[in-house]
């Protein structure tokens, strides 16, 4: 029962994580409708930019997100107008090619300024070790939760009270109505590229806090496109959710199959498995909305 | 118009990148070139970028100097230039064949292997140019025919094995030790899976428990995996991991009340990919008890020749760009096999007239205790059949922060084909 | 189609020729003779690249069906690869079977993987496909690894060079002569299909699958036949690429690749059977570059500093490169030859 509970436990940290990458790709989808491979890529420079200033700089954690953040609007304020917006009204599939040379370019700017280094910053987040009886709480997954939980309450207020949240709404529901009642569609795309650069940022000095940074990170990515598939594409509730599902899934799934299997590695396969189920018997995941399609 | 100049442009651009596919005219008079192809971008970017560092050191050392070693008396030729030549493959198999053919082209007599995937693209076919190169990765795979790329550390079976040797040495418990594999999800990773090594675990007096996987760098730590471990009573875990893996997963065991030293008694020994003398610095206390076999000896330690040499070269060639990370010896080792193999095969053939064969065979193969200055565990010897130039395992624990040397094992050769 | 000024179409054969007149002729056989002594005058390094490009030509040209004609984006096509690669590996290497039925094997397990992995493609589109393709690479891979009785898993398997008879293609020239024999007949294939009956299906589906549906159009099936054909493509090219190394392992298809095989796509063009073409030169030969580039920039600043801006570069010659070309090089061949054909007198449109 231990090894249960601890295997759900951990599953949560983990999913609280894979939510706060999803969330950005969800938001680019929702008001852009572009696919962006270099979701992963965010993350590895937040993680990257925790340690120049958690590490480098001595700076407190507070004023480390206040600056990564800073670091992160200009980024993707640069990234939407020098090469998303030249793209608006082309082909999808153009836009998703600008994601993936978008891709090359921060890996090549990582290795570069970092030197592709592996960078710790072991004990500089706070730890508090929290146990549950025999259980012990990892706690990256407190500091993820509050985090995340913060960024959606956040994003939440922007969707439903601002004007610029209100707009982007609009933007995913239907471009054309809102280019012809005078909202700026352009500026709806750049406050959903800023929003991802900000959410894939803290989320990799979170990740930097538990394990380091080193390229490869960006990897993460990736399994953020499986929770986005099975929370739904327009639902950021549903990809928390999701996230924390999978997390959990997956853990416990490897917790228990791996030894069954002859070569074990389940868990980094399993986000697909599911995946590829879900597709089968809920399309349009367990939050999204199913799309009504006319000729 | 504009678009259709812009399309010329672009064509232009073509032509310029396929007439530089063309190979570069006739090579400068009496150069030989060393390196090869390198990991400069990808995962390995950090190792790499030490080991091309010692390189350069090394061919300026011997262009200046024409001595092999502060410690050796040979020369090398006085006519005849080193040069160092390499290429970014990105860790990738693809381009790692391209740029092959390149330096194959430009005169190269010999190669190096950046890691498990360059190293499984290319094998056959060094072995076919018979083309002699070192090796950044050790898995069992190197040493299946054909056997043209040698390591200067034990490959990793034979790491594993003198870790379990020298922890059932030092078992005291009524039972039989439980042992598992805790490895990193990479072909790297998985080459220790193999049944040679299983039975010896067991020919040793070790329970086999079963193995488990991290991801290579991974983003949320091992817990299950370490979870089971304790689960299923696990003495000893054995496995590859870089540093990226190691780390936090020694941290989160740690955390867990798992290490020699602590609640739950386990050992956790992996291979030279994590090297303790950057594993120790970013740990220190945390990491108490973890062992590392087919380790280098820390850049700091000067009592040792070899690593003198390597500081004095940084020193006179780069005094203000220190390169702090152990595969600067790794690269050296790499140096000095490449030189060396030159200098025997043009002792037998003059340069306009050696080729890579004549470099393997008259150089690779005849190499006999080449003398690193202890840099590596013993000197290194190789031949057809024998791509393991060292005989013997250093195994390095960490205690109190600290970089202890526990001994020397000899290398057991457990995988054989 | 553009044709030059005064040449008409009389009749059927004439209307349905892809080589309409001598110049078309002219043009093919020049090409198909300077392609075929291409080993006569360049270095074992040129025939090299070549050779890859040459693979990742069939597979682009099976992608392009795929996505390019049917509109069913594929971010898995290296799993397919692998699927082919180890099939005709296992073939080869461990049941003693000759290379030349082994290759039509491959092609036919990968496009039957395409088949279990396209099912999903019934109900769903656009971004939930790429996921599912994803999730097909990922699968695949594990697969792999976990059936290592018979594929070697991590280790690999060792894998011999195709033989005609006796001889075998070791050289980088034979085994040239193969790859382009079989990337003309691929191409010739690709140029055919999207002319049956099913290729116009695959774009009545692609530009609009509702509409293709009420016009008659079977879905499931030209869905299936999509990822049939498009994944028998990229079967036999995985199995031309691990013959070519000698070696089979995963490490070889990396999930990144998978990306840039679509990458070649996009900018070749999309629905264009030159264009896959075009993409996949254009983008092999951008490594090419920027592999170069990166030793000759280390003479100005560090070697790793150089090596990463080379990797910048790749990216931003691509960035640049769909900001003012984002329709790809098919849809400017096409401009240019019209500015041609019409030249003196042409006009921008």
């Amino acid at each position: 029962m231990t090894f249960f509970l601890q295997l759900v436990v951990t599953g949560f940290a983990l999913g609280m994580v894979y939510a706060l990458v999803a969330i950005g790709l969800v938001i680019i989808l929702k008001c852009s409708n572009v696919f962006n491979i270099a979701q992963g890529h965010f993350v590895l420079i937040g993680g990257y930019l925790g340690y120049t200033f958690l590490v480098l700089f001595g700076l407190p954690i507070w004023a480390t997100l206040v600056m990564a953040v800073v670091v992160a609007i200009i980024m993707g304020l640069l990234i939407e107008r020098l090469t998303l917006r030249p793209l608006v009204g082309q082909p999808e599939l153009a836009v998703i090619m600008m994601t993936i040379a978008l891709a090359t370019v921060l890996e090549g700017l990582a290795t570069l300024i970092w030197g592709g280094e592996y960078k710790t910053y072991h004990g500089v987040l706070p730890t508090v070790t929290l146990k549950l009886g025999e259980i012990s709480v990892p706690p990256e997954s407190l500091i993820g939760l509050i985090v995340s939980i913060a960024a959606v309450t956040i994003l939440m207020l922007l969707f439903r009270y601002t004007k610029i949240g209100l707009a982007m709404r609009a933007t995913a529901e239907d471009l054309q109505v809102v280019q012809s009642v005078g909202i700026r569609a352009t500026t709806v795309y750049a406050a959903s590229w800023v929003i991802a650069c900000v959410v894939g940022v803290i989320g990799g000095i979170l990740l930097g806090g538990v394990s380091g940074v080193m390229i490869p990170l960006a990897e993460i990515g990736l399994k953020a496109f499986a929770v986005v598939l099975l929370g739904g594409v327009n639902s950021i509730g549903g990809a928390i959710v999701a996230g924390i599902i999978l997390g959990m899934l997956e853990n416990v799934a490897a917790g228990y199959l791996d030894p069954l299997l002859p070569r074990g590695g389940l868990a980094q396969v399993f986000p697909f498995i599911v995946m590829i189920i879900v597709l089968f018997f809920k399309p349009y995941g367990l939050f999204g909305l199913v799309r009504i399609e006319r000729i | 118009m504009a678009k259709s100049k812009l399309a010329l442009a672009a064509l232009v651009i073509t032509i310029l990148v396929a007439s530089s596919l063309f190979p570069a005219s006739a090579n400068a008079a009496k150069t030989l070139y060393i390196g090869g192809t390198m990991s400069l971008t990808g995962p390995y970017a950090e190792d790499t970028a030490a080991v091309l560092a010692a390189y350069e050191d090394y061919a300026k050392y011997v262009n200046e100097t024409k001595r092999m070693a502060p410690w050796r008396n040979e020369k090398f030729p006085a006519n005849i230039t080193l040069e160092v030549l390499w290429r970014d493959d990105e860790l990738k198999a693809a381009k790692a064949l391209t740029i092959y053919e390149e330096l194959k082209a430009k005169g190269m007599l010999l190669y190096r292997i950046s890691g498990t995937p360059v190293a499984l693209a290319l094998k056959d076919r060094l072995n076919e140019d018979g083309f002699g190169a070192p090796s950044m990765g050790g898995g069992p795979y190197l040493i299946t025919p054909p056997g043209t790329i040698f390591t200067y550390y034990p490959i990793w079976t034979d790491d594993l094995a003198a870790i379990a040797d020298w922890f059932i040495g030092q078992w005291k418990g009524t039972r039989k030790p439980r042992v598992a594999y805790l490895t990193n999800d990479s072909g790297g990773g998985r080459s220790i899976e193999v049944p040679e090594m299983g039975a010896y675990l067991k020919k040793l007096g070790y329970e086999f428990v079963g193995s488990q996987i991290v991801p290579l760098v991974p983003t949320t730590p091992p817990t299950t995996q370490l979870m089971w471990l304790k689960e299923n009573k696990v003495d000893l875990a054995l496995g590859v991991m870089i540093n990226a893996g190691a780390q936090p997963t020694i941290k989160e065991a740690v955390r867990l009340g798992m290490g020699p030293h602590l609640d739950y008694k386990i050992t956790f020994g992996m291979t030279a990919s994590s090297p303790l003398p950057v594993f120790a610095p970013a740990m220190g206390e945390v990491g108490n008890g973890f062992v590392v076999a087919g380790s280098f000896p820390p850049l700091d330690d000067i009592s040792i020749p070899g690593i003198k040499f390597c500081n004095e070269l940084q020193k006179k060639y780069h005094p203000s760009k220190w390169v702090g990370h152990i595969q600067y010896v790794a690269g050296m080792l790499e140096a000095m096999t490449q030189v060396e193999a030159l200098r025997l095969a043009l002792q037998k053939m003059p340069f306009e007239k050696l080729t890579p064969r004549q470099v393997l065979e008259d150089g690779f193969y005849k190499i006999r205790n080449l003398d690193t200055g202890d840099l590596s565990a013993t000197p290194l010897t190789y031949g057809p059949g024998k791509i393991e130039g060292v005989d013997a395992v250093r195994v390095d624990q960490l205690q109190k922060g600290k970089i202890i040397k526990l001994g020397v094992w000899p290398c057991r050769h457990i995988y054989k084909r | 189609m553009g044709l030059r000024c005064g040449t008409f179409r009389e009749n059927y054969a004439q209307d349905m020729a892809i080589f309409r007149t001598r110049l078309h002729w002219g043009v093919l056989f020049a090409f198909l003779i300077f392609l075929f002594t291409c080993p006569l005058f360049f270095s074992d390094r040129i025939l090299t690249v070549m050779t890859m490009i040459g693979i990742a030509i069939i597979s682009v040209h099976g992608l392009n069906i795929l996505t390019g004609y049917c509109g069913q984006i594929s971010i898995g096509h290296v799993g397919f690869m692998a699927v082919g690669a180890y099939t005709s590996a296992i073939l080869t290497a461990k049941l003693g079977w000759s290379f030349w039925p082994a290759l039509p094997c491959a092609g036919l397990v990968a496009g039957i993987a395409g088949l279990i992995f396209g099912l999903p493609s019934l109900k769903i589109k656009g971004f939930y496909l790429i996921m599912a393709t994803i999730a097909a690479h990922f699968i695949i891979i594990w697969l792999i690894l976990q059936l290592y009785n018979v594929t070697g898993g991590p280790d690999g398997l060792a894998v011999l060079k195709p033989k005609i008879g006796s001889f075998a293609l070791n050289s980088k020239a034979s085994y040239f002569y193969l790859v382009m024999a079989i990337a003309c007949l691929a191409t010739s294939l690709a140029i055919n299909i999207v002319r049956t009956r099913a290729g116009r299906a695959f774009v009545a589906i692609r530009d609009n699958d509702l509409a293709a549906e009420v016009m008659g159009i079977n879905l499931w099936s030209y869905k299936l036949q999509a990822f049939f054909i498009g994944c028998v493509y990229a079967g036999v090219a995985g199995a031309l690429l691990v013959h070519y190394y000698g070696f089979a392992s995963v490490d070889q298809f990396p999930f990144m690749d998978s990306v840039w095989y679509l990458g070649m796509l996009i900018v070749g063009g999309m629905g264009s059977t030159a264009g896959a073409i075009f993409g996949a030169v254009s983008l092999k030969l951008l490594d090419e570059l920027v592999t170069i580039v990166g030793p000759v920039l280390s003479k100005i600043v560090a070697a790793q500093a150089a090596a990463s801006l080379a990797l910048i570069t790749r990216g931003l010659v691509i960035i640049l490169f769909l900001i003012f070309e984002p329709r790809g090089l098919g849809h400017r061949w096409g401009m240019i030859k019209a500015y041609f054909r019409l030249w003196p007198f042409s006009h921008e449109e």
